[in-house]
Formats: structure tokens, sequence, C-alpha cells
């Protein structure tokens, strides 16, 4: 497994690099990850998710927003690290979706119970919405668009949202309910490759109205023998990201490589073609 | 039908050409993999594609798929109720579940895909 610890990137280069990281795991037959955040706020909209019901919460007002590949809800990114993996399909990860989803969070889980934090997969089932961000403000003005998604599609965004699998934590002031969504992933199936977005909320994101803010590690532990602030760039945080890559490369195989500098994707990985895409309306409001 | 159907590796299934048609579907295999599916994108009638391109896309709680046209031609028809019943997919993937009609450029493209057995063996050997 190689991984690139990249610098901050905006929203359409992040997801113009993930594509491509998928086209050359496919091409060298090798398991590929990138560690990237955020050079703005931003929020990335699933594959499929309405963009009008984005614009419509006054919470979300002003940010840029980008489309993923991958499936799933709304990351408002910022205070949060993405881990982008990307697997050959023949890879034993890269059989069923859920195969490859536990192995990143198993992995996550394991290394938090190595700073002594408490964390574990959620049994899935609750999709109701918890920071209030998935109803449409009462008082917006007429000229907001309504949101159109169905009650199905579930809550906009991903941290309201509970699949079998997502790494939860205990809540001690019970305000998330017993327990909070701290990394959640989605995957985009591609015929070479699986991609993998995951989304570890390293602390609470204060562009989010307090009253429906997600607690992130930093406000659910703050005493693991990791010690100190969890938040990016901080010692406990980055030793937690590396702790958990070292893991999970022992459960992907191959062993852990590590390269100096950003991963930069061959010509033919269409990163080009990708970038153009991600910027463009016919991809980021498609829907 | 079933023994007539060829198979792309990327678990399209694709009838005998009849009329000058042929129906494309996804298999049982690869619905089940996918589980509980939530949205589905198709191809507009009309569409001219290529053997390997994307013609839809499908998504389920964790993940987004793409639909790959199995030969070369022209889409004449698309299983609009689909979107609407995906259960469909699931309970009848052979029949009721169909995707696209696509008129074939080269039929003989058809044949040099994988028969059942072939596709049997190929899911057979693949991670679960």
């Amino acid at each position: 497994m190689i991984a690139w610890w990249d610098p901050p990137a905006e929203g359409a280069t992040n997801m113009a690099l993930d594509e491509a990281l998928a086209a050359e795991a496919a091409r060298l037959d090798r398991v590929l990850v990138r560690i990237s955040t955020w050079s703005e706020p931003t929020l990335s909209l699933g594959a499929f998710q309405a963009i009008a019901e984005a614009r419509a919460h006054r919470a979300l007002a002003g940010l840029r927003i980008v489309r993923r590949p991958s499936g799933g809800g709304a990351i408002l990114h910022g205070s949060d690290v993405t881990l982008s993996v990307a697997v050959p399909r023949l890879h034993p990860c890269g059989g069923t979706p859920q195969r490859l989803y536990d192995a990143v969070h198993e992995a996550l889980v394991a290394e938090l119970s190595a700073c002594g934090v408490e964390a574990g997969l959620s049994a899935g089932g609750a999709r109701a919405g918890r920071s209030g961000i998935d109803r449409v403000d009462p008082d917006s003005g007429p000229e907001t668009p309504q949101a159109p998604g169905p009650p199905a599609e579930g809550p906009l965004l991903c941290f309201d949202r509970r699949a079998v699998g997502d790494v939860v934590m205990p809540v001690p002031d019970g305000r998330f309910g017993s327990d909070a969504k701290i990394l959640g992933s989605a995957q985009r199936r591609l015929r070479g490759a699986v991609l993998q977005h995951g989304s570890l909320l390293l602390a609470a994101n204060r562009l989010v109205p307090e009253e429906s803010r997600h607690p992130g590690l930093e406000e659910l532990q703050r005493r693991g023998e990791c010690g100190g602030s969890w938040a990016w760039g901080s010692p406990a945080g980055t030793g937690l990201v590396r702790g958990w890559l070292t893991r999970l490369a022992a459960t992907l195989g191959g062993g852990l490589e590590t390269p100096a500098g950003r991963f930069v994707p061959s010509p033919e990985a269409g990163y080009e073609e990708g970038l153009t895409r991600f910027q463009q309306d016919s991809w980021n409001a498609r829907r | 039908m079933l023994k007539d159907v060829r198979f792309a590796k990327s678990h399209e299934w694709i009838s005998p050409v009849a009329g000058g048609v042929a129906t494309v579907g996804i298999s049982a295999y690869a619905v089940e993999a996918l589980t509980d599916l939530v949205f589905m994108q198709l191809p507009a009638v009309g569409r001219k594609v290529k053997a390997g391109e994307s013609i839809g896309e499908i998504e389920s709680v964790k993940a987004v798929s793409d639909l790959y046209a199995p030969v070369s031609g022209e889409i004449v028809e698309v299983n609009t109720s689909l979107p609407d019943q995906l259960e469909t997919l699931g309970k009848d993937p052979f029949g009721a579940g169909w995707i696209v009609k696509i008129r074939p450029d080269h039929p003989a493209e058809i044949d040099a895909l994988l028969d059942r057995a072939a596709y049997e063996a190929l899911i057979g050997s693949q991670p679960h």
C-alpha cells in the first residue's frame, strides 16, 4: 500500500486527484491511499444528492460546493481529514462494498483503542437527521428553493446518517443520542478499481451553528493516552492517522510505503479531464 | 432465456438479438453485492454507445457503480419504471429488471462475451 500525505487543496482538485488515484490503482494493481484536507470550507455532495437541498439551508449558505464521484451523504469539510482509498477490483477487498468499508473502519477503531479511546462500529438503521440541517429552514424566504429530495433519500449530511459499520463513539451528554458518528465512508465502484472516500471528524466544525454541530474526536474524547488536541496538525491527530494507516496496510497487505511529496498521477490517469469536470456546473449541479 | 444470455466481466448481461435488438441488465450477483439500492440513472433513448462505455449509474447505501454497455450500438428503449421500482432488479434481474434495449452495431460482439458457465466461474473466483 502506498500512501501520500497531500497538502490542502480545493474541492475540484481533491476530487480529480482521487479519481486519478483510482485509475492509478487499477493500472498499477496496487492499493493507493491519499490523505487530504481542504484549503477552504467546502460542502461535498454525494454523487446523486440534489444540490437544491443543500442550497436551501442557511447554515450552508455561501459555501463552495463540489460533487463527489462517490455516494453517501454530504460532508461539510473544514475540521475533518479525508482518507481516499483506491483498491483494484480483484483485490480481496474489491468485492462487496462492505469488505473495504469494514477494513478501513476496523483499522481506525483498533488505533483509537490503542490510544485509550472507546469507539465501535454502528449496527446501522437510524437514518433520522439530528443536526437539523436535513430540514428546510422554516423561516426561509420565498426565493429559497425547497428541498426536492424524497424522504427515502435520508438526511442531507453524512454525519446525520447511520450505515452498518460507521465508526461511532459514546456521547457523554447524550445530546446526539447514545453515540455520535466520527467516521463515515462511501464508494465509487469503477471497472478497474474501487474508490472509497472516508471522512474522519477530528473536531466539531465551527462553520455549523452550535446547536446543530456534530461533535468530533476533540469534543468526545479529550483524555486519550495519545493526549492533547486531536485537531489536524496536532501530534495526536497526525499520530492517529499514521497509526490508522499502518493498521490498514497490515489488513490490506503489501506493507506501507509513504513517499515524500504529494501524489502526482501519470498523464494517462485522466487528472486534467477530471479537474475540468469537477469545476463545472454540469457536474456539480447535475441533480 | 437465461441459458442463452451472455455476460460482461463488469456484470451486465445481454440477451440474444431478436428483431435487431438485444436486452441488457445486470446480474443477480451484482445486485446482491451492491445491497440496498437507493437511486438509478439511465441513459437517453437514441444515444450511441461504445462497448465498455458507461451508460448509467446505480447508487446503494454505500456505493455508486457504473453500468457499462456490453456491446456497441444504439440505445432504443429504456426501462423507465425501474428507478421507481429498484426492488425489481433484485427480484427479477433477468426479466422485469431489464435496464435498456440496444441495437448492436456488430451482433457478433455478443458472442465474444462470457457464456453462463464462464461467468459463473468468474464470479466464483471473485472476492466476496
